[in-house]
């Protein structure tokens, strides 16, 4: 009760202080009690809660305030949204989304070149959707092991550690990000993220090469798995 | 629209980058057959050309289709062969012009030698063929410098040669050769089409200064004084055919959409009277078309934007403005 009455009085903050108050904040306690639901905007997810029958439990529960970026609109992607947000740099998510969006258009034209310029045949072989294409790029990009510090008798060594999903996920994106932010002055953060997308669609790159270089590192650092329990 | 033909207008302007960007990716230079353009070409077909030079105002709200109507009227000027005197975006005169001279010929006038350089190519490359065909000859001796003069009975095209290639006297060719053209087409050689996208720029305090940081207005610019000449209707075989934008005026005056606002109190004397016509958000019909035309082109990619509930999606979201349509239609 108190921590849902502090996150109310948050609200009503400023930006900067904002930020310095939810440092303090505990993580343990959210600011809404257990029993309360997340938004659901889309008509089709409503309509399949209604199918398995959950609605009768969910139509009374209270719902939690709808994030900003949370919209009914039918093109609207989580994934995709959960990247502009890691892509955002001072709360700025309106140049993130335009960023974003940006990265998609140079997908699409490149692809569409590609496709307008081959043969009938090789046509049915080309990807045009760049959503499609960012799904297959980070599923491509995200790793199933990573190395985790562990220290032991005064040394530190790197211990391989399996990896949650969300984890991965957060790992595959940052790394694009990095990537897309590894250029020349001159060429522009889409067009050179685009550029690693359809490179990690492909399976090459930068990108995927860092991941099949920390699976070489887990593989060689084997040794030292058991240090994860002793 | 055939490349060539595209190449011919528009290499130098009249079509917005973006639109030029999104017609690379579409593999075809394609407009919209709309109300607005074809109620002009009515007009232009039916019109008296013995009778004084008609002013037909395209006006409306940012990204209507102003511009592309423009491009489009000029299609079918370049098809009827009458003589294109195009001037793509009129604020690039008052706003960026790329080098400014004091005049030689009137002192106190400002030429723009590269910009009226790049117009006389632009000239060159719509008229071409018709100056070849009609062989138009200079009626008077033009002095240029002590040593460079046109004589009487060359043909205009040297002119335009001259101007490109001695960027010093470009504007004053511009002059000549504008001058010319209206006193051809006054005898029924042909007929002028004049076309000017965000002429209420013309109306109102450019961003040119002199070099003692004296603001010009837009009167004392050689290559705006001789476009004004052209869009009075003191003359005949001819058509003005013009865009007021609300972009094109500088940043205080921007409050209406409204054609006699944006041209102010000496525009709206020049036009007065003239032909408004409004160049609205796409009707329903309209926009259905165009996104089955973007579907067909495979530009909007998600299988939600090709069904009947994203399609509403879309054209709620874009409040049917179509260049609102065609920046969300990007990133479906």
């Amino acid at each position: 009760m108190a921590a849902y009455k502090l996150g109310s009085m948050i609200d009503c903050i400023s930006k900067p202080y904002k930020r310095m108050i939810l440092q303090k904040i505990q993580v343990r306690h959210g600011r809404y009690p257990a029993t309360f639901i997340d938004a659901v905007p889309k008509k089709n997810d409503l309509e399949e809660l209604q199918k398995e029958g959950v609605m009768k439990e969910l139509a009374f529960s209270p719902v939690k305030a709808a994030p900003n970026d949370l919209s009914s609109s039918l093109f609207r992607d989580s994934v995709i949204n959960h990247f502009t947000n890691i892509v955002m740099r001072k709360g700025q998510k309106k140049l993130a989304r335009e960023l974003v969006e940006e990265t998609f258009v140079a997908i699409k034209r490149t692809q569409l070149a590609k496709f307008h310029a081959s043969s009938a045949e090789s046509k049915l072989n080309i990807e045009l959707s760049p959503r499609n294409i960012f799904h297959r790029a980070l599923e491509n990009c995200k790793p199933i092991i990573i190395l985790t510090p562990i220290k032991r008798g005064g040394m530190t060594y790197q211990v391989p550690v399996p990896v949650t999903p969300k984890q991965s996920t957060f790992i595959a994106m940052k790394w694009l990000i990095e990537a897309g932010k590894n250029k020349e002055r001159t060429v522009h953060f889409p067009e050179q993220l685009s550029k690693e997308i359809l490179d990690a669609f492909h399976n090459q790159g930068r990108v995927v090469k860092q991941k099949q270089d920390l699976h070489k590192q887990c593989e060689a650092n084997k040794a030292f798995a058991h240090y994860r329990w002793s | 629209m055939t490349p060539s033909v595209h190449k011919t207008l528009f290499q130098l302007g009249g079509i917005s980058k973006s639109f030029e960007i999104q017609c690379k990716t579409f593999q075809e230079v394609c407009l919209m057959v709309r109300k607005p353009a074809l109620e002009v070409m009515e007009y232009l077909k039916q019109a008296n050309y013995d009778h004084p030079t008609i002013r037909y105002i395209l006006y409306g709200r940012k990204g209507t289709g102003k511009t592309l109507t423009l491009a489009h009227l000029l299609h079918y000027g370049f098809n009827k062969k009458w003589m294109l005197l195009h001037v793509p975006w009129a604020p690039n005169w008052t706003r960026r012009p790329r080098e400014i001279a004091p005049s030689i010929s009137r002192e106190g006038r400002i030429d723009m030698p590269v910009d009226a350089a790049v117009w006389l190519q632009q000239f060159k490359s719509q008229n071409e063929q018709l100056l070849k065909d009609l062989d138009l000859r200079a009626q008077k001796s033009y002095t240029w410098s002590k040593r460079e003069v046109t004589q009487e009975g060359e043909p205009l095209l040297s002119i335009a040669d001259h101007g490109i290639n001695r960027m010093k006297h470009a504007s004053d060719c511009v002059a000549v050769i504008l001058k010319e053209l209206r006193e051809y087409s006054q005898k029924g050689m042909f007929t002028t089409f004049v076309a000017v996208d965000g002429v209420n720029c013309f109306f109102r305090p450019t961003d040119v200064k002199r070099e003692n940081k004296v603001i010009v207005p837009a009167d004392e610019i050689t290559l705006i004084r001789a476009f004004k000449k052209l869009l009075k209707n003191d003359w005949n075989h001819g058509a003005v055919v013009v865009t007021v934008d609300e972009i094109a005026s500088p940043v205080g005056y921007r409050d209406s959409h409204m054609p006699k606002y944006l041209l102010g109190q000496e525009g709206f004397e020049l036009f007065e009277p003239f032909i408004p016509i409004c160049v609205e958000n796409y009707s329903r019909k309209e926009i259905e078309s165009c996104l089955d035309y973007f579907i067909d082109r495979l530009w909007i990619q998600t299988e939600e934007g090709r069904t009947p509930e994203g399609k509403e999606e879309l054209i709620f979201i874009s409040g049917s403005n179509p260049y609102r349509l065609m920046e969300i239609c990007k990133s479906r």
